[in-house]
């Protein structure tokens, strides 16, 4: 009975000692931290949490990366209420999260967002939501050297650039591929959609249905044109053969190896993978043609790396802590270039390699937000990937894509 | 018969009584952790999925409203469901199929080959022990495009490449075969048991009634491995009707809908359309349909048992 007596006394030590709060003596916050990185980008986050430790004992760190699988995790923990303390937004901090966070505008390093994305991570009721690492601004990556050997410009119209891939098949014998998406993996024929669905729909004040994809009373027959454009691209020989099945390694490697020309949808993240393979490939980055006549070419942007703290966690100071870190000018230096895109907060010069020359020469072209993000309803991107794949399958027809999307659209919406 | 002292009414008996109903009670009591975690890890989640099929639930908010049978009248009218069911299908009995008729050729061909049979035994049984995520993905780079081992064997015979996996009725039957290999030595084990349960007697009275090799198989041989045969053809059926990794590390399910089956249909609806409904709908209709075959699948091999 004697030893029964202690073995409580412990435990109910051991449970006070639990709940005390961290940084009394001896006593350690333990954050969980969930990110939606890959490989390079990753390894740089994982880094800094290193130093983190390093510089704050009391606080360990249990660092999760779940790549793809990402969004899964985070639903089902959102299902069940139980957040990572810290974790990445992935573009929907607002839209989907906005719940779940605690207000960082009160924050030291809050005043220093850029203001290009501040609105974007602010909520209706003035909460900032994450720390943004860096700003994504996204168009296509493209080989300069080959542009410059086949002495091509830059398209800035689809015509254009139905122009500038006939004469990279035509002048390279077919060996170069002038458009590749690693369509295998769904997401890059997402990309596709999802950046032109700007050109097409949003940013030439003549075709601008924002305000109709807002209230629900778009028609949704308009959304053929971008399908059958697809199908264009296919039939010229001007997307990859594999589309159907390559996946996004493989257009790293295609791109790397110079056997294609333009990445479709990927956005400077590529370019530290493809110089892993290729030291000189020598990349650039344009921003997406205009569809419409008197349009100018767009960049799309948003969030990227970005970390949250859940409003609930048991350790919200320690989270705080642990993302002001991240906040400091050498540690977003090195997320922004890690990424090729600039960091999120002012005063940060960051070195952006070969992308250092487009970011100035196309200062002037307007960034969008992700249009999916922006005007569609929350899930509607699994739909433009999947049924992507049907349409380039045969599967289905442009009409047969728009239908989809519509009613999607409309179960989304109405689901609210 | 009742001793004296146990005769009913008297308190010798009823304490006697008392004492045999508590230690029927403890041995009761061992049930409790084994119905805890069935009732926690199987009847909850499965009601639980019955009554979120009910509902438009997005798979993470907190707010939903039901919508009566409106996801089962949906999945009806639904096309990629019906190319799914079809699909699941052909996992499902196509890989018992192929399962069956290897797994007994090699378990025949084992049975009288003793010198080499653990170690073909071994190197069929193999695969089993690969995760099957693992066997998709080697899989897939045999069948790549670019770089695929299939693809570099045709360009020796100067063919162009193939891309295996864009077509989606030939990414069905390459998947299916995929879970055939991988699992055929499963249903090999299983036959060569019963093959060695059948008493050489039996084999030898046909001999004197000059029984040839496939009478002796088809009228010895067969009748006796029926329960041999229910249990690979019923285990290896519900395993292919829920297959999961292979597909997913393949083709994902595509191009589009392709190639999905229920199970990574479920799992599309569930995580990425924020379909939560949805899915579980479909997951009641893929266990009313694994239910319904194997009910059938067991009232079959019942009736064509034969006692030894």
């Amino acid at each position: 009975m004697k030893k029964l007596n202690v073995a409580l006394v412990l435990l109910v030590a051991t449970v006070i000692c639990g709940t005390t709060a961290w940084g009394a003596d001896g006593a350690k916050a333990k954050l969980s931290v969930f990110n939606n990185q890959s490989q390079i980008a990753q390894g740089v986050l994982e880094a800094i949490t290193d130093d983190f430790r390093k510089a704050n004992p009391n606080i360990e760190v249990d660092f999760q990366s779940y790549g793809k699988d990402y969004e899964s995790m985070m639903k089902i923990k959102m299902a069940s209420n139980d957040l990572p303390d810290v974790f990445s937004t992935h573009g929907w901090a607002v839209a989907r999260y906005d719940e779940y966070l605690a207000d960082l505008s009160k924050e030291a390093w809050a005043s220093r967002v850029q203001g290009s994305i501040r609105d974007v991570i602010t909520d209706k009721s003035g909460k900032l939501c994450v720390l943004p690492m860096d700003l994504d601004i996204t168009g296509m990556t493209y080989n300069k050297d080959i542009f410059k050997q086949y002495g091509l410009k830059v398209p800035t119209t689809f015509k254009e650039l139905l122009a500038v891939c006939e004469a990279i098949k035509t002048k390279s014998g077919g060996k170069i591929t002038p458009l590749h998406y690693g369509g295998g993996d769904s997401w890059p024929i997402g990309g596709y959609y999802d950046f032109n669905s700007t050109a097409y729909y949003v940013s030439s004040p003549a075709h601008n249905y924002s305000a109709q994809l807002l209230d629900g009373s778009f028609d949704w027959t308009k959304y053929d044109e971008i399908s059958k454009n697809l199908l264009l691209l296919k039939e010229k020989q001007y997307l990859n053969k594999d589309i159907l099945t390559a996946k996004y390694t493989d257009s790293v490697e295609a791109l790397a190896k110079g056997t294609a020309a333009i990445g479709g949808c990927y956005g400077a993240y590529i370019i530290t993978e493809i110089k892993k393979i290729n030291p000189d490939f020598h990349a650039g980055m344009m921003p997406i043609p205009a569809y419409w006549d008197g349009d100018k070419p767009t960049f799309i942007g948003g969030e990227r790396t970005t970390w949250g703290v859940w409003k609930d966690s048991k350790y919200v100071d320690a989270a705080k802590k642990y993302v002001a870190f991240f906040a400091q000018t050498p540690n977003l230096k090195k997320v922004s270039e890690a990424n090729g895109i600039p960091a999120g907060l002012d005063g940060v010069v960051s070195n952006l390699g070969d992308l250092t020359e487009d970011y100035t020469t196309y200062k002037s072209a307007k960034i969008f937000p992700y249009f999916d993000r922006a005007l569609l309803p929350n899930g509607m991107w699994d739909v433009m990937c999947k049924n992507g794949q049907d349409l380039l399958a045969g599967g289905i027809t442009p009409k047969d894509f728009s239908d989809n999307m519509k009613k999607e659209y409309l179960r989304l919406r109405n689901a609210k | 018969m009742h001793s004296r002292n146990s005769r009913p009414g008297r308190p010798g008996s009823r304490i006697k009584k008392l004492k045999a109903s508590v230690a029927a009670g403890s041995v009761n009591v061992m049930y409790l952790p084994a119905l805890a975690f069935v009732s926690v890890f199987i009847f909850y989640p499965f009601f639980r999925g019955i009554y979120i099929s009910f509902t438009n639930w997005n798979g993470y908010s907190s707010s939903f409203r039901f919508v009566g049978f409106e996801q089962y009248l949906t999945m009806f009218g639904d096309k990629n469901v019906l190319n799914t069911i079809v699909n699941t299908f052909i996992y499902g009995l196509g890989s018992t199929f192929f399962q069956t008729v290897f797994g007994l050729a090699l378990a025949l061909f084992l049975d009288g080959n003793r010198r080499i049979k653990s170690v073909v035994r071994t190197v069929v049984y193999l695969p089993v022990i690969i995760s099957p995520l693992i066997m998709g993905y080697i899989w897939y780079f045999f069948f790549r495009y670019n770089g695929g081992a299939v693809n570099d064997i045709l360009a020796l015979f100067a063919k162009e490449p193939v891309d295996w996996f864009a077509n989606g009725r030939r990414s069905v039957w390459i998947i299916m075969l995929v879970n055939s290999y991988q699992f055929v030595g499963v249903s090999m084990v299983m036959f060569l048991a019963g093959l060695q349960s059948i008493p050489p007697s039996y084999h030898e009275a046909a001999v004197i009634d000059g029984a040839s090799p496939f009478k002796r198989f088809r009228f010895v041989t067969v009748p006796l491995l029926v329960p041999a045969f229910a249990s690979s053809v019923i285990f290896n059926t519900i395993g292919g009707m829920k297959l999961f990794d292979v597909i997913v590390a393949t083709t994902d399910g595509g191009p589009g809908y392709a190639s999905q089956s229920l199970s990574t249909m479920m799992y599309d609806l569930y995580f990425s359309k924020q379909n939560a409904g949805y899915a579980a709908a479909l997951g009641i209709l893929m266990f009313a349909i694994i239910v319904i075959l194997s009910v059938m699948l067991l009232e079959f091999f019942k009736r064509k048992r034969v006692d030894l």
